[in-house]
């Protein structure tokens, strides 16, 4: 019998009620969904990589022979090497694409995985070709395709389209967004390398069942006896990293946001709750009367937040899964190739129902334990209102207030839970908006940093790796021209090593580097000038001196750190071309770009591309669009979470309050002025939730950023502000109109007539 | 020779107000035997409803026994209690407390929830001649109509005693004195105990045992040998 009162209770509490059914529903919904989204791309790379064998480690050298590979499998905990040559290869298409190709032997380590033709045979002569690519360029097997490398032209039958465990994240160059229209890779069996040229490898694959990279680092340079260049652990390597990272950031969010939605299920069940156990006081004197244990009385309570927490949970945990990875794998395939995309489910998620419920049937617990305690008679007597506390209405400034300023106050301090509950709902509505807009801002500032501020130049022309100094040279004459070159590097401080990109410049005023407030900084030639996130990853202060070396070549140089700069996305040093050939002998400048302020749309002989600045800046732009879909969740998480807790809260006070309302309708208010009144506190908790949702929005942010490998400033437009504030609004106002209606509808006869 | 099922023996309740102990109850003795239809009278805030609430389990007593078929329940703990007036207790309230998001029938078999031998909620309810109400919520029937099942509620469970505190404080006049014979033959029909706490002092014409009650105290307690239905008293 109690169930079917509880359930008639819902039914006469309908939107309170479901309001907490939301919350519930949203925090798992969002977790288990998030969480399904991770951990489904999670399981997908972890099988991908187990079945494809995908190496642990990578060792790069000129020129690793057998013999290497002889040594490095008697190292311990080597399970299996081969070695392979890879190169970069330029497809003979118009827009000149880079395919970086593969010799390979047996395959044994990171197997490729055919989508279409022939399984890998080292005795079939053709190429297995990125599947991504041939989609870009429309081929298929049995198509020729022809690679210019090693002065040659290499021409191959396309026998196989493939993905690739090493290629799950692959762009072009050193560009962030992969556009498989530009870039692609490709495997030829040995046994086919060009006859008139001796096969030579550059990097072995290793397989080891050891954790410990650091010592194994060692004892592979030992078996080598140093004669390598670099070695790479699997969780260094780029295209792993990168998706392993991603993933982290996704559990980052999944885990803070659903955490605030609990918090407002939890402050909803408590005020729903506590409102209505002091509504049916009576009823708990009857039942008491009648002879039902406290137990089973408070039983009955608690149940309500628990079916509602469980129903909300489980529906979450349900629709969850099913709709929100959908969201994200759109965009995530675009950056990376995995065999399937799909959600998986952990049994973490359960961790997540099981909280969400106890801790509102906990809330449920708390709202009624105290009714409770006191005997059946003192229950069945209505309780007395507690008396105003305080001399507030004693003092000058209070009489002047006006009356519906005075109700105000007393109103909002009266029911504190529910105005606390208010000002964290629109904290929360704002700060997400905040976060979403903010978001966006600080990745756009960094492209207008980067294109507007940084780069003065029009044109951009990459230096093809074949070029001649006299090709370089001319360039260079022809225009009022800039340059600088790039090159990944290793740097080192103390016990710290971190991979990163060394720029050596002359740009001649077309480049200009900025500190964190946005003032140039020269580039001084005593020294180099350290990227702001590389000095602090590695620990390094202006004065210090840090090692590097370039990646694939072990002469160490050390260098003075003469200062420091802000850059979001290079990380590593600036120098100047100066410093850099006086600090040895053999370092000659070799520009890898040429910039000038001029218009050229001509590919001069040794440039390999021809960029203005305008269109990078617009692909860029177009890099974030991939950002949208999360803007849009945070924002409709934002309008449900204002709408369902003012709502909820606009209930709750309308009918705590119905009988003074109709009192003051009786006495003569108009239905004008009381709107006006349940707007004016309405628009007083807005305002209040507004400015702490800033700092919220803030936090939001730097959580996201903190799991990016970036440098970021943290950018909230005026405009972002604006429009969150006016979102914010929007929604508070929205539930305003709605209980508007309501008091225009207000029956002064049956709210004023007797209590029970 | 009727059975002594009642007795209160010095029973004080009194309730601390700015430091100073206020007595609702003070000192109060009287018996009262099985099956009789008593009336305790008095005065607004006399105490009587406290003394309902005493004897029902629904206050603990300051000082003094109150005993139940022999037991003192003045002594029992909240655990107790709560037994006590599950298996020994039937209220009839001013106010009738239905559960408002319960039907008449469900209200009455909500019993069978905490009671082992309940009767049926069909039965009872047709007993007090409310069979075809059997799906109305409480908002859906009249103020005679929820006290009858108040009344049906209360005798579910097969109580010792039906405790009535002004049963017939919220109807009319008529209807009233419709509920008050109902509850007159519950006692003389069925040998039910039925105490009927009210400030209309007509209806102790009817009863068999009238408790006068005042500033706490018992200013006297009347026995009517022949008492008269509660039809022919005269309002």
């Amino acid at each position: 019998m109690l169930f079917r009162k509880m359930l008639r209770d819902m039914k006469n509490n309908k939107m309170q009620f479901v309001s907490i059914f939301i919350m519930a529903f949203l925090g798992v919904f969002i977790y288990i969904g998030i969480g399904a989204e991770w951990y489904g791309i999670q399981q997908v790379y972890n099988s991908y990589f187990e079945e494809t064998e995908m190496a642990d480690a990578w060792v790069y050298g000129e020129n690793m022979t057998d013999r290497d590979v002889r040594d490095i499998l008697r190292v311990e905990g080597v399970t299996a090497a081969e070695n392979r040559l890879t190169i970069k290869t330029i497809g003979d298409f118009g827009n000149k694409p880079e395919i970086t190709l593969s010799y390979i032997g047996d395959e044994e380590i990171s197997n490729m995985v055919i989508v279409s033709g022939k399984e890998y045979d080292s005795s079939i002569d053709g190429i297995w070709l990125d599947d991504n690519f041939a989609k870009a360029k429309r081929l298929e097997v049995g198509d020729e395709i022809t690679l210019k490398a090693l002065g040659l032209e290499i021409e191959k039958e396309i026998v196989g389209t493939i993905t690739h465990p090493e290629y799950v994240y692959h762009t072009y160059g050193t560009e962030m967004f992969p556009d498989r229209y530009k870039c692609g890779f490709a495997f030829i069996s040995e046994n086919y390398f060009p006859k008139n040229m001796t096969l030579f490898h550059t990097e072995i694959l290793i397989k080891t069942d050891r954790d410990d990279m650091e010592e194994f680092e060692k004892d592979i340079s030992d078996a080598l006896d140093g004669d390598y260049s670099i070695f790479v652990a699997r969780e260094d390597f780029q295209s792993y990293s990168m998706l392993v990272d991603e993933v982290a950031q996704h559990k980052a969010i999944g885990s803070v946001l659903p955490i605030a939605f609990l918090a407002i299920a939890i402050l909803a069940i408590l005020t729903t709750m506590t409102r209505l156990v002091a509504n049916q006081r009576t009823q708990i004197g009857s039942l008491k009367a009648l002879g039902f244990s406290t137990r089973t009385i408070l039983a009955h309570y608690i149940s309500y937040g628990f079916w509602l927490s469980l129903a909300g949970s489980i529906t979450g945990a349900v629709v969850g899964p099913i709709t929100i990875p959908f969201l994200f794998y759109p965009t995530m395939s675009q950056f990376y190739t995995l065999p399937d995309w799909r959600p998986g489910f952990s049994p973490l998620f359960i961790s997540m129902i099981i909280l969400s419920v106890v801790s509102c049937t906990a809330a449920a617990y708390f709202s009624c334990n105290k009714v409770l305690k006191d005997t059946p008679a003192q229950t069945l007597r209505p309780k007395s209102p507690p008396a105003p506390k305080g001399k507030m209405h004693h003092a000058k400034f209070w009489q002047k207030l006006s009356f519906n300023t005075q109700w105000n106050i007393r109103d909002t301090l009266r029911g504190k839970m529910r105005s606390l509950m208010a000002i964290v709902g629109v904290a929360g509505c704002t700060g997400l908006i905040v976060c979403a807009l903010g978001s966006m801002d600080s990745m756009r500032d960094i492209g207008s940093f980067i294109y507007m501020k940084m780069n003065s130049y029009n044109t951009l022309m990459t230096v093809s790796d074949s070029a001649t100094q006299l090709e370089i040279d001319s360039v260079l004459h022809r225009f009022n021209s800039g340059s600088e070159m790039q090159a990944s590097a290793e740097f080192s401080f103390g016990n710290t090593t971190e991979n990163g990109i060394i720029t050596i410049t002359e740009a001649n005023g077309l480049v200009t580097y900025y500190d964190k407030d946005e003032n140039p900084v020269e580039i001084r030639s005593d020294g180099v000038m350290l990227s702001n996130l590389m000095a602090s990853d590695l620990g390094v202060k202006v004065g210090d001196t840090i090692s590097w070396n370039f990646f694939g070549d072990e002469k160490v140089y050390r260098s003075k750190v003469v200062g420091t700069y802000f850059s979001p996305t290079v990380q590593g040093f600036v120098a100047t071309r100066e410093y850099y050939e006086g600090l040895a002998n053999e370092l000659n400048y070799k520009p890898t770009s040429i910039f000038t302020a001029e218009k050229v749309e001509k590919l001069y002989p040794g440039i390999s591309n021809v960029q203005d600045n305008t269109t990078l800046y617009e692909a860029f732009e177009q890099t974030l669009s991939s950002m949208f879909t999360m803007i849009y969740l945070l924002i409709l998480a934002a309008a449900i979470l204002a709408v369902v807790v003012l709502y909820n809260l606009g209930i709750l006070s309308y009918t705590e309050k119905e009988r003074e309302l109709a009192t003051l309708k009786v006495i003569g208010f108009q239905g004008r002025k009381l709107r006006y009144l349940l707007f004016q506190q309405n628009i007083w908790l807005t305002i209040v939730g507004c400015i702490f949702g800033f700092p919220f929005g803030y936090w939001l942010i730097e959580v996201m950023v903190a799991s990016m490998k970036m440098d970021m400033k943290i950018v909230v437009s005026a405009f972002s502000i604006i429009l969150s504030i006016l979102l914010t609004f929007a929604f508070s106002i929205t539930v305003n109109i709605i209980f508007s209606r309501r008091i225009n509808d207000l029956d002064m006869v049956s709210s004023l007539k007797g209590v029970e | 020779m009727k059975k002594k099922i009642i007795e209160f023996c010095n029973v004080k309740k009194g309730y601390e107000i700015g430091g100073n102990i206020v007595y609702a109850v003070n000192g109060i003795d009287f018996t009262i035997d099985e099956g009789e239809f008593v009336v305790i009278l008095g005065p607004s805030g006399a105490g009587k409803s406290t003394v309902l609430n005493l004897l029902g389990g629904m206050d603990f007593a300051t000082s003094g026994q109150i005993f139940v078929n022999g037991v003192d329940i003045a002594s029992y703990n909240d655990r107790q209690l709560t037994e006590y007036r599950a298996e020994n207790v039937g209220f009839v309230f001013q106010f009738y407390n239905l559960i408002p998001t319960l039907t008449a029938g469900e209200n009455v078999a909500l019993i069978g929830d905490i009671v082992k031998n309940a009767l049926d909620s069909h039965e009872v309810l047709a007993s007090v001649g409310l069979e075809a109400h059997y799906d109305k919520f409480p908002s859906q029937m009249s103020g005679g109509e929820q006290q009858r099942v108040s009344i049906a509620r209360a005798i579910c469970k097969n109580p010792t005693m039906l405790l009535c505190d002004e049963p017939t404080g919220a109807l009319d006049s008529e209807t009233g004195v419709m509920i008050l014979s109902l509850l007159q033959n519950m006692s003389h029909q069925r040998n039910k105990t039925v105490i009927i706490v009210t400030h209309n002092a007509a209806l102790a014409q009817a009863a068999d045992k009238v408790i006068r009650i005042k500033n706490g105290k018992i200013r006297d307690i009347t026995i009517n040998e022949n008492p008269l239905p509660v039809s022919e008293v005269n309002w």
